[in-house]
């Protein structure tokens, strides 16, 4: 499992549950790259245990939520066009 | 002839550390919020510069903590003694930088401590540098807190250095705002966006202390001539790896790469120093990055945006106060001087004038505002001569007697502002939109002399002999020296 966080822009009870919903996760596996973040696919869930990873949301200006939530990674998104790689 | 300075970071650590103002952490820290929390503490507490040895996950590198984040240190990098009063620490950057511009020198990469390591390419990873986790609930690491980011003109050539922060995003990006009316988002924002085109940038970390402070001032003589002003010779500067752009070479790291036109990617929340994380997260201008390269042992130099006062408050108050000065005393106003309090994170400039005529506090704030140096703040108070500016309890004695809530308090509505002010609306923020305020606390010049009040203190109600004597005496009173 791998602990990642997010920061939701609104509130978590407006976030989309269970579709594939696009954010950024930032990885918080210790080490080196730590916070790394990426613009992914997901699926969420406000249920812990849902998915195979967890995910511990954050407001807009940071503020922790405290209550962690579960998410499966469909697919990492680059943002970066081709040309500029 | 040169003046006294310091040619590198490290020359300035061994300055800070014979001045008494450098504390040396041989223990490991945590280049997540550990790092931070201690940068914050000693700026909060005007303390000496924490120069850290030995970083969790990155041996081999170094960090310089708060660096310039008080007026010892500023005098120190200016080659003054570090007691040396504000106003003379204003006057011998005033002086400096009043003369003919100094041309920078290129030197060869050999002569270059920058280039001592150069990482190309696909080897590129941010992460590889200790880019602290500055403040619990910042959006990513911020390895540029105390940086320039050297950007240039596309049809002029003009060049420009300044602070823009920048959070590693990941192994090759960077992501941070380009505020529109800054200088490098006019250049970006109308030239390198309606192209289409990459600009290209080199992120400077630990840099020379006064190649640092001409990255924060507003002055409208490039940078690199700035530095040399200051420096009294040319400032040494080295082609980057991947761009035509120069760089000081004696830095301890460069980052090289292209900000690109029409992307934006997620950046922030970040402690700002307005003291507060008021931006949000939201689309900002992305820095993909081609090349890293450093010194032997690289020194990162870490800020900490907050409360006052960090290096950002004092130096953008120091160099902001002092531009306006040259400014005001240019249009022939008969100002005393010009302080803006760092306590104010550069918000409230002090104005000491010479009530000459009617209207004085109008035209000096109109003046300031209407100039670039505008968006930047949005509090002017206005006081005569008889007031020292520097002395916080004259201002506020000032501030609170003359000042009429009526007709002393002038507002001006939709001026320019930044997305970053805490008392701005979430509406107003999103444009960048603000109001201003001129505090005038000039007695009207209609009041007869009968009718106007007298200031009562020691310098001002008793004769001079009596103040004389009172002086002389004063031990023998029993108070002591």
């Amino acid at each position: 499992m791998i602990e990642y966080d997010t920061f939701f822009m609104g509130e978590p009870s407006d976030v989309l549950q269970d579709e594939v919903t696009e954010i950024v996760i930032r990885d918080l596996t210790p080490g080196r790259h730590k916070y790394r973040c990426a613009y992914a696919e997901v699926r969420l869930s406000s249920d812990a245990d849902k998915y195979p990873h967890r995910l511990w949301p954050r407001l807009g200006r940071g503020q922790w939520v405290g209550e962690a939530w579960s998410v499966e990674v469909v697919r990492e998104v680059n943002k970066i066009p081709e040309a500029w790689r | 002839m040169a003046n006294k300075y310091y040619k590198d970071n490290r020359e300035f650590i061994k300055g800070l550390d014979e001045a008494g103002l450098l504390v040396t952490v041989e223990q490991e820290v945590d280049w997540d919020l550990e790092m931070g929390a201690v940068v914050r503490r000693v700026c909060e507490m005007k303390g000496p510069a924490p120069y850290f040895r030995n970083i969790k996950d990155y041996p081999g590198f170094e960090a310089l903590g708060a660096p310039l984040a008080t007026h010892s240190k500023l005098a120190l990098a200016l080659g003054l003694a570090p007691d040396t009063p504000i106003p003379d620490i204003g006057r011998s950057y005033t002086e400096r930088t009043g003369g003919t511009p100094i041309d920078p020198v290129e030197v060869s990469r050999a002569s270059a401590p920058c280039k001592q390591n150069v990482i190309l390419g696909d080897d590129v990873d941010l992460f590889d540098l200790p880019g602290p986790m500055v403040h619990d609930g910042d959006g990513g690491r911020y390895l540029a807190t105390w940086h320039m980011v050297v950007s240039r003109e596309p049809d002029s050539g003009d060049i420009n250095w300044g602070m823009y922060r920048q959070m590693v995003f990941d192994e090759k990006t960077m992501v941070g705002p380009v505020l529109p009316f800054s200088d490098m988002g006019k250049m970006f924002c109308n030239k390198y966006v309606p192209r289409n085109q990459p600009m290209p940038f080199a992120t400077v970390i630990g840099m020379d202390p006064l190649s640092g402070i001409a990255a924060c001032a507003p002055s409208p003589i490039p940078e690199d001539q700035f530095t040399g002003m200051m420096m009294g010779e040319p400032v040494e500067l080295v082609k980057c790896e991947t761009s035509d752009l120069m760089v000081p070479a004696h830095a301890e790291i460069v980052i090289e790469g292209e900000v690109l036109p029409g992307i934006n990617m997620l950046e922030a929340p970040f402690g700002e120093y307005t003291g507060y994380r008021t931006s949000p997260r939201e689309p900002r201008a992305v820095y993909r990055v081609k090349a890293i390269t450093y010194r032997d042992r690289p020194i990162l130099a870490v800020s900490n945006m907050g409360i006052p006062t960090d290096e950002g408050q004092l130096l953008r108050s120091f160099s902001l106060g002092l531009e306006m000065e040259k400014l005001l005393r240019s249009q022939g106003i008969p100002i005393t001087g010009v302080y803006m309090l760092p306590e104010s994170t550069h918000h409230l400039v002090v104005v000491g004038t010479r009530p000459a005529y009617a209207g004085i506090a109008s035209q000096i704030a109109q003046l300031v505002f209407g100039s670039k140096l505008g968006p930047w703040f949005h509090q002017v108070m206005v006081v005569d001569n008889t007031t020292d500016i520097y002395n916080v309890n004259e201002v506020i004695h000032a501030f609170s007697t003359r000042c009429d809530p009526a007709n002393g308090i002038h507002i001006y509505r939709n001026s320019a502002g930044t997305p970053l002010n805490p008392y701005s609306s979430p509406a107003d923020r999103k444009v960048g939109r603000g109001s201003k305020v001129l505090f005038d606390c000039l007695f009207p010049l209609d009041w007869s002399r009968a009718d106007t009040p007298i200031l009562v203190s020691f310098a001002t109600a008793y004769p001079k002999e009596v103040q004389e004597r009172v002086l002389e005496q004063w031990s023998n009173y029993g108070f002591g020296e």
